[in-house]
């Protein structure tokens, strides 16, 4: 064992996770390296820092930002926005992690989240209800159960009297607003009224792929050149076409943008230097080196493989501080970055070296903290940002490409083991049984990650869906939850702008509607089209008929909404920041939000399937099959919360549900899913493309469970529906067989490019051994083979989820991944913690 | 209700990994003509529907007692919630238990039904080797039902596995072994009188079959449940081994004691025979007790013995 952090433990040290397997036999780090206690080290201060519930509000970006903007009126929008970017890059403090390789950091303090006053800033005074208490979203920060937001005086007196005094009328949300009431109000009270869906406007542009590998190949001075090549065609002397001048500001903003970053990145350097004067020697070392990257990177190709880490680990975090926003992810990294890697470890960079640099890259994906409102706080405490890694799956050839970097970014995610960065393996049918047994032995270690997703689903619906050519869709990569499009790292040019969250949509509010003749129960208005009187049914096909009806009003007013925001987005708040990153704006000089991007899609999700197929199925077996009361009695039993119908309940309860591999429930979670499908996909968005679906929930199942009343499958109001495409907590647990052949059987998986995420529990102790752990190799391979399109599994022990509950102090380790995000166990609320008890209590 | 051609089952169980080759489906019959004192399936020894009790998922809010006609449950009682003198298994209460803390364990299903089941795991079975193992209770005693499944389980090239006591009459298994691919054997006890001891019957019938099951030719897995203070000694071992290498057996599943069916019998309002019996599953040493016994197994280089199926 070598000295240095002698004393720094590692995580699976301190646990009895089975720390064992093939894969674990060949790790590159172990223990005995100072390199990997590096890597805990700068993991606990992640552990204890930022998940150790004491959250930091730094004001310091919102200030800048704000501070640039002041200045700058009556210019473009795109031009003050580059030029606030780089005002805050130019400005804003810099930490630096302790013992970090990689400098910098995005935001002005450790554990510190930012505020973006430009996307939507009111809703800091919004009121929420706290214990009976009525109070401001910004005041409930501090006292959050599990995540404490702190900020000064100094600093919150700022942010009343001057920042949000300021953002009044100017930002994102209210231009939506405004757009809304002067087109279609209708939308914009339907919106407010039917909690239907929550479209997002209150942060920056989500979900992107940026093209990483040629930042890393030319650097941005070759981009500088580019741009300035495109911009000195246009002659404003000679201009025939009025976009050629906007065209003009978009190639503006994006050089002012570079020259920010540049700037930030040599600030960085001159740090590294300073702390290098006093630090001891073997650190001085690392720090001048550190100081020389970033002199070099991201202005100029990268030459070595630390400085091609550090390039990406610049735009990816400066992408967080400007343009914000979240699931900013890395694509096929695993098949760009291999030559940079081998070319390096030619030119006498140590195998253990690469690791340790990659595995400090991965720790950076956690510096991101971001603010969530009182009532996402209460589902998620919002320490995730979900940006991914893909990797494995097939070359445009239909090869296999999965290599020795797979193999070293899974060792990472052991060793590294936080919430962030997901790592998605694509598994199709030729990848090899040795590859998908590390990532079993991978998953038994907990955290659900990797997610696993299938080539063999996924790459026909990109072709079949967005006309994708094979060779670019063999090199799709996921985002955010399990969203899919192309990668412009990996086939050059082809970038998506996916806009892949048109807001949560829950399936069982158009139920409802229908129920109620178009009216919403919560509030008693009536949002949706009047289809009819529950007493007037007469059929389970003319109820279904309602349902039908009642969706497709509702993806029209978030059509409505979505194609506003994106609108506004374009026209008043333009991203110089993912122009300069994507090659399609780059080239083009347009914005990203106007379709400038090679596949423009709009992507709809949809949350609650199995609770929306158990009601359906219900209402057909109770009232329409076994007549045990009409449609009205039913609707009257959730109008009183099943107080006094507790039989009726109890036989809505035993109808089929979804999720048993029962062939009337699935059907109907194939009525609801089609449904939503058919009415998104009939609108065109407003880049050209046309909005494509995806059926997962992250928490939300809980968010809109809340605004939902009692439901025919037997639910209560206001508990939460059913997580992603799992069952409900009604269906009989059948096992892991039933569980995946009803996903396959509900959901066409052919047309869900937008991506599914399904939350599976497994039984620790019947994987343990090598017989054990195949048989579960060929039971995910069938379900891959059956056309699933991604499973994620929770490899979980009762005992442990019980111990964790009584103390949580020492269970600081344990991840859990529901619908689509990482979260440590310990930090979940009550409500979600026994939900994830009682599906491990079901599968015993 | 009863249907000649149909047989209780009381549960069917799928990705089942531990009962054979690959990802199985379980079927489990009612009804056993032994009565092992560690039973850990009490719910199967009985060849009638029964009404199984959960006292910890019980609100008391004694609806059950309100429908049942026989006037059978005491909601004063945990331990004997249900009068079993008087209980007909109507199953009533059951119905109307939102709970679920009362179930009716048993359903007489036709072999299609039980086919219809079977079949919808088809493809995981294809991939990973599996098929169906039918296990109890004892299904044997479900004869000709359990040939007409295994036929059309052959037919349809499902692999097809049974879960034995072995105590059948000689007709039914050659009946059955025509179908069947692969026997999971139990072997309680070498000695005659302690397996009428433990078991309540003899095990000359048990031994002769198993013999027979060779002689056909067919593919044999020995399982010895290993019961501390019963048959886990060396003695005992010791001649189960040489059975098995006398008939050129060479897998033997050897199950560790666990008491997880102790809460069972409690509702079933029955007294578990063996309360304050360490469970050797999941004793911290159980490997090194099976371990002690080493050598004996490596006389028997040609057998593979493994803990668990």
């Amino acid at each position: 064992m070598d000295e240095r952090y002698k004393s720094q433990k590692c995580w699976w040290e301190k646990s009895d996770v089975p720390w064992k397997g093939e894969i674990f036999d060949r790790f590159i780090l172990t223990e005995n390296k100072y390199r990997e206690r590096r890597i805990q080290l700068l993991r606990d201060e992640i552990i204890e820092g930022a998940y150790g519930k004491r959250g930091v509000i730094s004001v310091d970006r919102a200030r800048l930002f704000t501070e640039s903007y002041k200045s700058t009126e009556g210019e473009p929008a795109v031009i003050r926005r580059a030029k606030a970017h780089k005002h805050v890059m130019e400005h804003m403090p810099i930490y630096v992690p302790t013992e970090q390789l990689l400098m910098g950091y995005p935001s002005s303090q450790k554990n510190g989240a930012e505020i973006e006053p430009e996307y939507h800033c009111s809703w800091l005074e919004n009121i929420v209800e706290i214990d009976g208490v009525k109070m401001r979203e910004m005041d409930s920060f501090p006292i959050r159960k599990f995540i404490e937001f702190h900020f000064s005086e100094n600093d919150k007196k700022y942010l009343e009297e001057e920042l949000m005094p300021y953002w009044k009328g100017r930002t994102l949300h209210d231009s939506v607003t405004a757009e809304l009431k002067l087109h279609a109000p209708e939308a914009l009270k339907y919106w407010n009224d039917s909690f239907t869906s929550f479209p997002v406007t209150r942060i920056g542009l989500c979900h992107t792929i940026q093209d990483y590998s040629a930042v890393v190949k030319k650097g941005l001075a070759g981009f500088r050149e580019e741009i300035e090549e495109q911009l000195n065609n246009i002659n404003f002397d000679n201009i025939s076409d009025y976009r050629d001048i906007s065209r003009a500001d978009n190639y503006k903003a994006m050089l002012i943008v570079i020259e920010g970053i540049i700037a930030y990145a040599h600030r960085c350097a001159d740090i590294a230097d300073k702390m290098a004067e006093s630090a001891p020697e073997e650190r001085a070392e690392e720090l001048r080196q550190m100081a020389e990257n970033c002199r070099t990177v991201p202005e100029n190709p990268a030459r070595t493989w630390w400085q091609a880490l550090q390039s990406i680990h610049f735009v990816h975090m400066l992408t967080w501080l400007t343009d914000a926003g979240v699931a900013h992810s890395l694509g096929r990294f695993d098949i760009y970055m291999k030559d940079i890697l081998e070319t390096d470890l030619e030119n006498g960079l140590s195998v253990e070296e690469a690791q340790e640099l990659l595995e400090c890259f991965m720790v950076t994906f956690c510096y991101r903290n971001q603010l969530v409102d009182w009532r996402g706080s209460m589902a998620t405490p919002g320490w995730h940002t979900n940006d991914k890694i893909t990797i494995g799956g097939t070359d445009e050839h239909g090869r296999d490409s999965t290599n020795i970097l797979s193999n070293m970014i899974l060792e990472g995610h052991a060793h590294v083991h936080l919430n962030d960065p997901i790592i998605s393996v694509r598994i199709h049918n030729n990848t090899p049984d040795e590859f998908l047994r590390y990532v079993m032995e991978i998953l038994r270690t907990s955290g659900g990650v990797p997610q696993i997703i299938n080539d063999e689903a996924i790459i026909p619906a990109l072709m079949g869906q967005l006309g994708m050519p094979l060779a670019e869709a063999r090199n799709y990569a996921d985002v955010g939850c399990q969203e899919n499009q192309s990668d412009p790292n990996c086939s050059y040019g082809a970038d998506t702008h996916g806009h892949q969250n048109a807001g949560y949509f829950n399936l069982v509010k158009p139920i409802e509607l229908a129920l109620n003749n178009g009216a919403n129960p919560r509030n008693g208005i009536t949002v949706g089209p009047q289809t009819g009187e529950a007493s007037d049914f007469k059929t389970m096909e003319e109820f279904a008929q309602a349902v039908k009806i009642q969706t497709e009003y509702a993806v029209k007013m978030n059509v409505i909404i979505n194609n506003a925001i994106e609108y506004c987005f374009s026209s008043f708040v333009p991203t110089p920041m993912h122009n300069l990153l994507h090659p399609g704006p780059r080239k083009k000089g347009e914005d990203i939000n106007a379709g400038a991007c090679r596949y423009n899609y709009t992507g709809a999700i949809g949350t609650g399937l199995g609770t929306a197929a158990d009601c359906m199925t219900a209402i057909e077996a109770v009232v329409f099959k076994e007549k045990k009361c009409s449609l009205d009695e039913l609707v009257q039993a959730l109008a009183a919360d099943w107080q006094g119908y507790e039989e009726l309940r109890n036989t809505c309860i035993k109808a089929p549900k979804y999720g048993t591999d029962n062939d009337r429930a699935d059907s109907w979670g194939r009525f609801i899913s089609d449904t939503f499908m058919d009415a998104y996909e009939s609108h065109p968005n407003i880049r050209g493309g046309k909005y494509l679906c995806g059926f997962f929930s992250v928490t939300q199942n809980h968010v809109l469970g809340e605004d939902t009343d009692a439901t025919p499958d037997g639910r209560k109001a206001k508990e939460m529906l059913s997580d992603s495409v799992s069952p409900s907590q009604f269906a009989e647990a059948l096992g892991p067989t039933a569980t995946h052949r009803s996903h396959v059987k509900a959901i066409d998986t052919k047309r869900t490019v937008n991506g599914i995420t399904f939350a599976q529990s497994m039984d620790l102790t019947g994987l343990m051994s090598d017989r054990e752990l195949n048989k579960w190799g060929d039971f995910i391979r069938t379900f891959i083979s059956e056309g699933g399109q991604s499973v994620q599994y929770n490899v979980l022990s009762m005992e442990q989820l019980k111990d964790a509950r009584l103390h949580p102090e020492k269970h600081k380790d344990l991840f859990v991944r529901i619908g689509g995000y990482t979260a440590r166990f310990v930090d979940l609320s009550d409500t979600m913690q026994e939900s994830i008890i009682n599906k491990a209590i079901q599968r015993c | 209700m009863k249907v000649k051609e149909n047989a209780l089952i009381f549960d069917i169980q799928k990705y089942s990994i531990h009962d054979g080759p690959g990802i199985r489906t379980l079927v489990f019959f009612k009804g056993c003509p032994l009565d092992c004192q560690w039973c850990c399936n009490p719910e199967s020894q009985n060849t009638c529907e029964e009404i199984l009790f959960k006292e910890n998922l019980c609100v008391q809010c004694g609806r059950c007692a309100d429908v049942c006609p026989y006037d059978a449950v005491d909601l004063t009682s945990y331990m004997n919630r249900i009068d079993r003198k008087r209980c007909k298994s109507c199953g009533l209460c059951a119905d109307v238990c939102n709970m679920k803390a009362l179930s009716k364990v048993g359903r007489w299903m036709s072999t299609e039904q039980v086919m219809e089941e079977i079949l919808k795991d088809k493809k995981y079975y294809m991939k990973s080797g599996g098929g169906v193992t039918l296990s109890g209770g004892e299904p044997l005693i479900w004869g000709s039902f359990c040939v007409s499944l295994l036929k059309k389980c052959y037919d349809m090239n499902i692999h097809t596995a049974v879960e034995t006591t072995g105590y059948v009459a000689e007709n039914t298994l050659e009946k059955v072994s025509e179908y069947v691919d692969l026997f999971l054997y139990d072997i309680k006890s070498m000695d005659e009188k302690r397996h009428k001891e433990f078991t309540g019957v003899s095990n000359k019938k048990i031994i002769a079959n198993i013999k027979k099951l060779r002689n056909w030719d067919k593919k044999v897995i020995m399982r010895i449940p290993l019961i501390p203070g019963k048959n886990f000694c060396g003695k005992e071992l010791e001649r189960m081994l040489e059975l098995a290498s006398d008939i050129g057996i060479n897998e033997i599943n050897l199950m560790p004691y666990h008491d997880l069916g102790s809460v069972k019998y409690k509702g079933l309002g029955r007294k578990y025979g063996m309360e304050g019996t360490i469970p050797l599953k999941f004793a911290k040493d159980s490997v090194k007790q099976i371990q002690a016994y080493s050598s004996l197994f490596k006389k028997y280089k040609e057998i593979d013995i493994r803990i668990g199926g």
